[in-house]
């Protein structure tokens, strides 16, 4: 008994240090906000109430929110309809806060952060931040606009990088690299007619757009398909490893046992635990790209044309539809579980 | 004093009794799942047809699903109903061709997916009907629930399916 207690109090330190992640608060909302925690629950957004990993903020039409970081002094302004979502994703072995605008406009300021600055994202780019202050639109279709207003920021792409200094803007389209930089001094950043833009863009070529969701989600699903063998092999390891520190355990070869658990089993842990952030991330982007990208996308061209499937651009873009949700079931769905829909 | 003693106890007794049968009725109540009748369905049918998109926008609360696409945000259920009246869509000669409660594998007349699948287990309860509709554009699938001012609200619509 004594042994299983100490062998359950070697391996707590290291689940307590798996699990520990940033908070952001609720210190303003207007309108209807909703909050939809990692286990789907939707309820209220209150003042005052604290968001972890995983936690989604919605606002409706006519909404607004403001979040702060717990860390540091970060402001998180969310727009109206707009979807944003508190995530964490591993790089080079530490764990780093995702500030991900899903959908809508979502305008950060980040000031004396007292952790590591947090990356920022939206469905189809990551951004690393440097005392930034930043304006995210998503779009209807996938696409994004980064716009710098201060400090700078490193933004990843469809393999490619750019970095942005202060009145510097790029637009990205999902699957693709950064477009070019333009100033915006002087020109108004206006989300509502941005996203119009987007959506008349999408109507004119939904194949088009169709073809680029594509694109985002098989880069997501390759990111997955090189983890799940690296997670595996860990895995293996780690039940090795797991099944020796056991034995000295039981063994009450206690020195041994902490030297074999510190140097080994946590190790084996903690990168296990580093893999399977990142493997939640992609998936969870990934449903967040099907849900309100390729989802909204559907739901504009079905409802403009109820009756009328023979309308060649629909037929085009529901043949596309039906092969990227079938590619989605077999190469998402498994990593994702159902507190995630 | 012992007839008043019998009298007291009878009256208690009585008052439980009804008390007792007035919890269960009520009870009853707030347990039954929603079944809306026919002429509520065809109520609501109408509506839609009238493109009565306001009143249509307030039965329908996100979650919300649309074929096989779960709406999770508010602004998207407007926006279908919006673009259904637009387009001026009506449900031709409506007849319903059956209506009941949901079955473990109601979801795959939406879609055979994981999304279809959940939603239907997560956000739909006993309250929760499945209307099929035969029209002259083929059938289409209501998902209804209890009523607000007087119609089903709606949680799902799918169609048509030739």
């Amino acid at each position: 008994m004594k042994a299983k207690l100490l062998f359950i109090a070697l391996l707590s330190g290291a689940a307590a240090l798996a699990v520990a992640q940033q908070r952001a608060q609720a210190v303003f909302t207007d309108g209807e906000v909703n909050r939809r925690d990692s286990g789907g629950k939707m309820r209220s957004l209150e003042i005052g109430d604290e968001l972890v990993a995983g936690d989604s903020v919605i606002t409706k039409a006519g909404a607004s929110a403001e979040l702060k970081l717990l860390s540091g002094s970060s402001s998180i302004k969310i727009g109206q309809n707009s979807v944003f979502t508190l995530g964490e994703m591993s790089v080079g072995g530490a764990k780093q806060t995702v500030l991900q605008t899903v959908v809508g406009s979502v305008s950060m300021k980040f000031n004396k952060l007292a952790t590591k600055e947090p990356l920022l994202a939206t469905t189809t780019c990551l951004a690393g931040v440097r005392g930034t202050e930043v304006e995210l639109y998503a779009g209807m279709d996938g696409s994004s606009l980064v716009a710098v207003v201060s400090g700078a920021i490193d933004l990843q792409s469809g393999g490619e990088s750019v970095a942005l200094a202060a009145d510097e803007a790029v637009q990205i389209k999902p699957g693709q690299a950064p477009g070019p930089k333009f100033s915006w001094i002087g020109k108004e950043l206006d989300f509502s007619a941005w996203n119009q833009g987007k959506l008349e863009g999408y109507l004119a070529d939904p194949l088009a757009s169709a073809l680029e969701i594509e694109a985002q989600l098989a880069s997501y699903r390759a990111s997955l398909d090189e983890l799940l063998p690296q997670l595996a092999q860990q895995k293996s390891a780690y039940d090795e490893a797991y099944a020796q520190l056991k034995a000295l355990v039981d063994a009450k070869e206690d020195a041994k046992a902490k030297d074999f658990r510190d140097g080994t089993v946590f190790p084996l842990m903690l990168s296990q635990a580093t893999i399977i952030l990142n493997i939640r991330y992609y998936a969870l982007t990934a449903l967040s790209l099907r849900r309100f990208v390729l989802g909204g996308m559907y739901m504009q061209l079905k409802t403009r044309h109820p009756l009328d499937s023979a309308d060649p651009a629909l037929a085009a873009f529901l043949e596309a539809y039906r092969r990227i949700l079938k590619d989605f079931e077999d190469g998402i769905v498994p990593q994702l579980v159902e507190a995630d829909i | 004093m012992r007839k008043r003693s019998v009298a007291t106890r009878f009256l208690a007794a009585c008052i439980l009794a009804i008390g007792l049968a007035s919890l269960l009725s009520l009870g009853s109540c707030a347990s039954a799942p929603y079944m809306p009748s026919e002429k509520k369905v065809d109520k609501l049918v109408a509506l839609i047809n009238s493109g009565g998109v306001g009143a249509v926008k307030r039965l329908s609360q996100a979650p919300f699903i649309l074929d096989g696409e779960i709406l999770l945000r508010q602004a998207d259920v407007d926006a279908a109903w919006s673009n259904l009246a637009a387009a001026g869509f009506k449900i031709g000669a409506p007849a319903i061709a059956s209506m009941g409660r949901i079955g473990q594998d109601g979801y795959s007349l939406f879609a055979d997916t994981m999304d279809a699948r959940v939603f239907f287990k997560k956000y739909l309860d006993k309250d929760s009907v499945l209307v099929a509709l035969d029209a002259t554009e083929g059938r289409f699938y209501l998902i209804l629930d209890r009523e607000v001012s007087g119609y089903p609200r709606i949680q799902g619509f799918k169609g048509p399916q030739r």
